[in-house]
């Protein structure tokens, strides 16, 4: 290789240096100043690395696994449940859009010797659901995270806590498509994700039709739909009663949680799914305690923009309410 | 491991510092062996026993055959390196296929068999390595080497963590002599090696995942499938994926050596620019085109016997390829389409070059033949992309199903679907213009700072495009 070559790479290097790091910092305030903030991926490596954390035999006594869908993984706020629950660790294994946790907890109940407690988001519909996207997020645990994804998804975390620029909703397509596109910096994305996998959702970020259409879609739901509360009961029974029994008989306590909905969206669920003759029943039958919103006045009292998630700012005392109730009512008791 | 990571990072490093201390070229090569072996136990620790007994195996096997003075021995001794790598190899990766079928021949026959179920876990890179240590017995029998490698060297050939999961399918002779002198990382070669690792990691990160997979996957896993133009973004898109996947891959594999002093051959060299299917063989996949022509066509007569029997020779050729990419029927369909077209070109090119003499092409204005040849590039490219239907479906039926959603006339994309098409006429368009320069070539021609903001671009693109996890295709094959 001539010295020139050797030059000329240098210059190469030299520049190229210069251009990424200015590239990136360029990125970073551009995101920072249009209100963005760090936020890490919620991808299926998340999960597992926080299903990694499910502890055995008597050490798991002080922990506390979430398990449901977006409303758990938006609507709980881990530092208060360890507050007043007094256990040692939260692990949130809720799936957004996952529907229903069945697979979840079948895994901990077959694969685990957990003994703490399980607070378990379903409603009346995921109840029944025997399939769901939570399936893959097992499957992908025991088959697919090895050490290596392990390794590189808890650096990643620590990386993705600190800069704007790896944030899922400041993406360089999204940074730059808006800037060239529409001449502004896109608005952060409304739901944004800690490293804990709990979500939080800012109402006020979200495109004022987006929001109007999903509340339409949602208070909408369930109109016209005819369950046989029969058949309803039976898949619920097949589906959970084993994975219970298996984990109460090792001193794990579950907890069902009905999170709320606005009473535009409950109006129609209750008509399709009458308390008395579906979550009631369905709950007896799993001899398992639940707290169902509609039971409950102070749980209703927060607004819900999106007619199914509550917003962050109410997390906390949403939280606590859920922790009044389980204390009141001696739910977690042995 | 794989190369889009941030453990990669980390541990390229570690290795990189290492390999450069100061102790001797022995012991530095035991630390990349060591490096190797770690980066492989990253997918599934048991294998690495698997990689260890085929490397130790293989080498013994080529000191049995270099000693022995009589040809029955030495043919003895090939044998059992046949049968060991290629039984290793049918055993992973075709037994399934193999009983499948014959379940399903003896129920044609009313003969109903259940064989009792069975999951074997592809052990990643084997195909890639078996092709390596098979060259190595097969060239010391040949007498094209000698055998007097010391395991070390010969562990670190097979094993050496750039190459070992997704090739470049290194040779013996192209590898084993760069163990005799002491190397190190030079600034040059760190400089040349990190530039076409940012490469390769744009390729992968950046056009596969984050431009082509999720519009190929959109079409390709689809419940219903999308129609007419949507359907052929979605092949189009495959086809950019795979190159940008693998190609991605390979640019990663040669960097990571070069850091490192190894200089590993070129696997690709815009493939999507070639004119006529022999000139695509000769730049996609070389590492795999040239293995196959070497050790199975050339031995099968090659070109030597006649037409019927050269034309029989690549068909065969070809076919064998497709089923070294996976045990399926599609696979196999995919191996055969090329061989059908090699043979095409091959009548096509006997007939024409007889009726019109060579001249006539010189004598062509050059800008003719630069129109003739952009045309001829972009039919290459079109057969090419039709060959990899069957090649990313899961069963013959779903091949049939994506041919009908595409010759289903619609003109309904969306908007990523449009992006990735626009991509992969610029991916095209870059082939074509630089199809006879090197990257280096094009380093030396273009002012630094342009380069250096493509690098930097590239490296900046990979760390801020949306990212999803894909894995390397070439992992399954």
């Amino acid at each position: 290789m001539t010295m020139l070559t050797l030059h000329r790479r240098f210059q190469v290097a030299a520049f190229a240096s210069v251009f990424f790091v200015s590239l990136l910092a360029i990125h970073e305030c551009l995101g920072r100043w249009g209100g963005h903030q760090p936020s890490v991926s919620s991808n299926m490596n998340l999960w597992a690395l926080t299903r990694d954390r499910i502890k055995s035999g008597p050490n798991s006594r002080g922990q506390v696994l979430l398990l449901g869908a977006s409303r758990m993984q938006t609507g709980l706020d881990p530092t208060v449940l360890l507050d007043t629950l007094k256990g040692n660790e939260v692990l949130m294994l809720a799936v957004s859009g996952g529907n229903t946790s069945q697979a979840v907890l079948r895994d901990i109940a077959t694969n685990t010797d957990f003994r703490g407690v399980l607070l378990v988001d379903e409603n009346e519909a995921t109840l029944a659901e025997t399939n769901s996207e939570q399936d893959e997020f097992v499957d992908y645990y025991h088959r697919s995270f090895n050490t290596e994804r392990r390794l590189d998804r808890s650096l990643m975390l620590l990386v993705e806590q600190r800069f704007v620029v790896l944030s899922p909703g400041c993406d360089a397509l999204r940074l730059w498509g808006g800037l060239i596109g529409r001449r502004r910096i896109e608005k952060p994305l409304p739901t944004r994700t800690s490293c804990d996998r709990t979500q939080s959702i800012r109402f006020e970020d979200y495109d004022p039709g987006t929001l109007n259409e999903l509340w339409n879609q949602r208070t909408a739901d369930n109109v016209n739909a005819v369950i046989d509360p029969d058949e309803w009961l039976k898949k619920v029974v097949n589906g959970w009663s084993d994975p219970i029994r298996k984990l109460r008989n090792r001193g794990a306590r579950v907890v069902f949680i009905r999170m709320p909905v606005p009473p535009q969206r409950w109006r129609n669920e209750k008509e399709t799914f009458p308390l008395g003759r579906f979550w009631n029943p369905a709950m007896e039958q799993l001899e398992v305690s639940s707290i169902h919103f509609a039971d409950h006045i102070p749980l209703c009292q927060f607004e819900s923009p999106d007619a199914s998630h509550i917003a962050s700012r109410d997390k906390s005392e949403f939280t606590r309410r859920v922790c009044e109730i389980i204390k009141n009512e001696r739910l977690l008791s042995e | 491991m794989r190369f889009d990571t941030l453990t990669f990072a980390i541990f390229f490093v570690i290795v990189l510092a290492l390999y450069n201390s100061r102790l001797s070229w022995a012991f530095r090569k035991t630390i990349l062996l060591a490096a190797s072996l770690i980066f492989y136990a990253a997918w599934n620790p048991p294998f690495v026993l698997l990689l260890m007994a085929s490397t130790i195996g293989d080498f013994y096997i080529a000191r049995g055959i270099a000693c022995s003075p009589a040809l029955s021995t030495r043919k003895c001794w090939l044998a059992a390196s046949l049968v060991c790598n290629l039984g290793l190899l049918f055993f992973f990766k075709y037994s399934g296929f193999l009983v499948e079928n014959l379940t399903g021949i003896f129920a044609s026959f009313g003969i109903i068999c259940q064989p009792l179920p069975f999951s074997i876990i592809l052990p990643v890179g084997i195909s890639f390595y078996t092709f390596q240590t098979l060259s190595y017995t097969i060239d010391v029998y040949r007498g094209h080497l000698k055998a007097d490698w010391s395991l070390l060297d010969y562990s670190l050939y097979v094993c050496f963590f750039p190459q070992l999961v997704a090739g470049p399918i290194v040779r013996s002779d192209q590898f084993l002599p760069q163990t005799i002198e002491s190397k190190r990382s030079t600034i040059a070669n760190l400089l040349s090696g990190i530039g076409l690792m940012v490469l390769g990691l744009f390729e992968k990160v950046v056009l596969a995942d984050g431009v082509f997979a999720p519009v190929a996957d959109g079409f390709f896993n689809a419940t219903s499938l999308p129609t007419g133009l949507a359907a052929w973004s979605g092949l189009l898109a495959f086809s950019g994926q795979i190159f940008c996947d693998f190609a991605g891959y390979s640019s990663c594999a040669i960097g990571a050596a070069r850091c490192l002093g190894f200089r590993l051959p070129t696997n690709f060299w815009c493939p999507y620019a070639a004119i006529g299917l022999s000139d695509f063989w000769s730049r996609w996949h070389i590492s795999l085109s040239t293995w196959f022509r070497d050790y199975l066509y050339i031995p099968l007569g090659g070109n030597r016997s006649g037409a019927a029997r050269t034309n029989l020779n690549l068909l065969f050729t070809m076919l064998v390829s497709g089923l070294w990419h996976g045990a399926a029927w599609t696979f196999i369909l995919w191996g055969a389409m090329h061989g059908f077209l090699l043979l095409l070109e091959r009548w096509a090119r006997r007939v024409f070059s007889s009726e019109e003499p060579k001249s006539f092409t010189e004598k062509c204005p050059t800008l003719f033949r630069q129109v003739a040849g952009f045309f001829g590039a972009l039919a290459t490219f079109g057969l090419v992309t039709i060959c990899w239907l069957p090649f990313r479906c899961a069963s013959l039926e779903s091949v049939v199903d994506s041919m009908t959603a595409m010759a289903t006339w619609s003109l309904k994309l969306d908007r990523s679907s449009l992006f990735s098409l626009v991509v992969i006429v610029l991916l095209f368009l870059t082939q074509f213009a630089l199809r006879s320069l090197t990257i280096d070539d094009l380093v030396e021609k273009l002012p630094s700072p342009v380069t250096g903001f493509g690098v930097a671009l590239m490296a900046y693109l990979v760390v801020t495009f949306p990212r999803q996890d894909h894995s390397f295709i070439y992992f399954q094959f």
